[in-house]
């Protein structure tokens, strides 16, 4: 029992860096525009789709497929901004009707993966991924330790770039004031664009990794949604040693779920901890990107 | 701010609603027995779902979430009528009951929230209690599902669904013109001036939620009698949170005649074109309406129609 969950724990920690970086781009858009992306985890399957049909068709590893993956959703990010900004202003009921505008994309997104992929359930099994790593007392799967340490990377240069370019600045300054932002000279609209293509590029980049961590089937992005939600609810929105944290114990404690109680009660937990949140938290306030 | 709405209906959204009504009375008498029958039947069963969203709609609360009442009425009746051999015309009623019962669980729960919050809290609940239901196998048989759920002979369904459909409607007017309906519509406007002038607003919308899921579970239960057998990812679909809501808004959120023009127009629609010629379309349908709705038509046909204004803009 006790190696058990040991192997759950750490498992569960390697599991919960690579979810902070699945929520990354929810948190980010979320924080700089107040648009709550419920099609992010459709777009996240769109991603790890892509992952799966160039490994089936060309044998090309997950790790190289972000080179398509990510171009390829950078470009869906402006249409995407475009799409929210015409529910805009920012202002009573914006976030509502952003929401449902998602709800419905989420929703469109789903039926098309359906009607272009099937409900079949598919994996990237890439056979290196695969292997045990014994990590002192435990093993653990190298798919997960690589995931682990490419959400590290990617957040370590994420952090880097909030914090110390101009960008990152104006990025952060919108999300703290989008009307003070304005009143510096900053270009609010563009700002908030910029932050659909960056998120779009976390999403690709986090994409293909999901197809080899866990079946795809067209259903399966709203728990991808609920997770990076629970998490930029626990974490703050933006804020990414929140999202790391958050990440961390959120995979720790479903791998223990997972091994005491048994899967079939993964999703229904997920739920029950975002209901439970949402009582706790009474609002969702983006918090900025630091804080 | 004020969306500066009378509380009562116009004189106009009354005739609509009634008309609308009149017509689904004769629809039978149109429409060959059998499963033409069952279809339109069907159709009736997400406009009582639609207009009991729209009552909570109307003191601003957008459910995500109406799944959840509408499976726990399903299973409700059904298991009465299988497990303890209730006779139907006491087990709908238990359904409704029951539903209303889990509206004010999940109420308690969402209904500090509002805006998005509130929404996406009705969407976990839904998700919640179909995990449940799902897991819950000494009652629910699990995913094996409940068989053999006994029916009522074919135009019986539809015209209880029909009076279910009517009283809804006389209790949306009946509030609206009531001091009821002055609460709700400060709730709706400006709720924290409404509490500071002394209003119940926690009972008030307890009192449409509950209102609400009854009406909700009892649409689930008269499904669960139609089709004869239910499982979880049926009767908790993800369908019967995202009908009604594109329905309404497609009719016009907070009017009469809004939800009875939208369910009529898109399950005619649903049933005529889309289920006879492209039947995986159906969902998309929905999915491409949402978007529309919410990006150029945000009041609805109705509310359109109606007064010009954006009742859905002073949602928050």
């Amino acid at each position: 029992m006790g190696a058990l969950l040991l192997e759950a724990t750490v498992s569960g920690a390697l599991l919960g860096l690579y979810y902070a970086l699945l929520a990354s781009g929810f948190s980010l858009i979320f924080g700089v525009t107040g648009v709550l992306n419920f099609a992010h985890g459709e777009l996240l399957l769109l991603a790890a789709y892509l992952g799966y049909y160039l490994w089936k068709a060309l044998g090309v590893s997950p790790l190289l497929a972000l080179g398509v993956s990510i171009p390829l959703l950078a470009l869906a990010g402006p249409p995407l901004a475009g799409l929210f900004a015409r529910v805009g202003p920012r202002g009573p009921g914006f976030e509502l009707r952003a929401l449902t505008l998602a709800f419905g994309l989420s929703l469109l997104l789903q039926n098309l993966m359906l009607l272009a992929f099937t409900s079949n359930y598919r994996l990237i099994t890439w056979t290196p991924l695969q292997h045990g790593i014994p990590l002192g007392p435990v093993v653990v799967e190298w798919g997960r330790l690589l995931a682990g340490l490419v959400a590290l990377t990617s957040l370590a240069v994420l952090h880097g770039l909030l914090t110390f370019t101009d960008t990152g600045r104006a990025l952060r300054a919108v999300a703290q004031e989008p009307t003070g932002a304005a009143l510096l000279g900053i270009h609010v609209r563009r700002v908030e664009r910029l932050s659909f293509t960056l998120g779009a590029i976390l999403i690709g980049l986090a994409g293909p990794i999901l197809g080899s961590l866990q079946y795809l089937t067209p259903s399966a992005g709203i728990s991808q949604t609920i997770v990076s939600l629970t998490l930029t609810m626990l974490g703050g929105a933006g804020r990414l040693h929140g999202l790391l944290w958050a990440g961390v114990l959120f995979g720790i404690a479903e791998g223990w779920i997972v091994s005491l109680i048994g899967p079939s009660w993964r999703e229904a937990w997920i739920f029950a901890l975002l209901l439970a949140l949402l009582n706790l938290k009474r609002r969702l306030w983006p918090l900025g990107v630091t804080e | 701010m004020s969306d500066g709405r009378h509380p009562h209906p116009t004189p106009g959204d009354v005739y609509g609603a009634v008309m609308l009504l009149v017509l689904l009375l004769l629809l039978p008498g149109f429409i060959p027995w059998g499963y033409p029958l069952i279809l339109i039947t069907t159709g009736l069963v997400y406009t009582v779902s639609a207009q009991s969203w729209n009552l909570l709609a109307t003191c601003g609360r957008i459910s995500f979430g109406h799944a959840a009442f509408f499976g726990v009425g399903a299973y409700a009746a059904s298991l009465l009528m299988l497990k303890a051999k209730l006779s139907m015309w006491l087990a709908l009623p238990a359904g409704a009951l029951v539903g209303g019962g889990s509206a004010l669980l999940v109420g308690a729960l969402s209904l500090h929230l509002s805006g998005p919050s509130f929404a996406l809290a009705t969407f976990a609940a839904a998700e919640v209690l179909r995990a449940v239901t799902l897991n819950w196998r000494g009652l629910t048989e699990g995913s094996w599902g409940l068989l053999g759920i006994p029916g009522l002979s074919p135009p019986i369904p539809y015209y209880v669904l029909w009076t279910a459909s009517g009283l809804l409607l006389l209790i949306q007017g009946l509030l609206a013109r009531s001091p009821f309906g002055l609460a709700i519509a400060a709730i709706r406007q400006e709720e924290g001036k409404a509490e500071a002038l002394g209003i119940n607003t926690w009972l008030v919308k307890m009192g449409l939620m509950g209102l609400s899921g009854a009406f909700a579970g009892l649409g689930g239960a008269l499904y669960a009698s139609l089709v004869g057998t239910i499982e979880p990812n049926s009767a908790y679909s993800i369908s019967y949170s995202i009908l009604p809501l594109v329905m309404v808004m497609f009719g016009g959120i907070g009017t009469l005649s809004g939800p009875l023009l939208g369910a009529v127009f898109l399950s005619l629609i649903d049933i005529g074109l889309v289920s006879a010629l492209v039947p995986e379309a159906h969902q998309f349908l929905y999915a491409l309406l949402i978007i529309l709705v919410v990006l150029w038509l945000p009041e609805g046909v109705a509310g359109r129609i109606l007064t010009g204004k954006h009742p859905w803009r002073s949602l928050r």
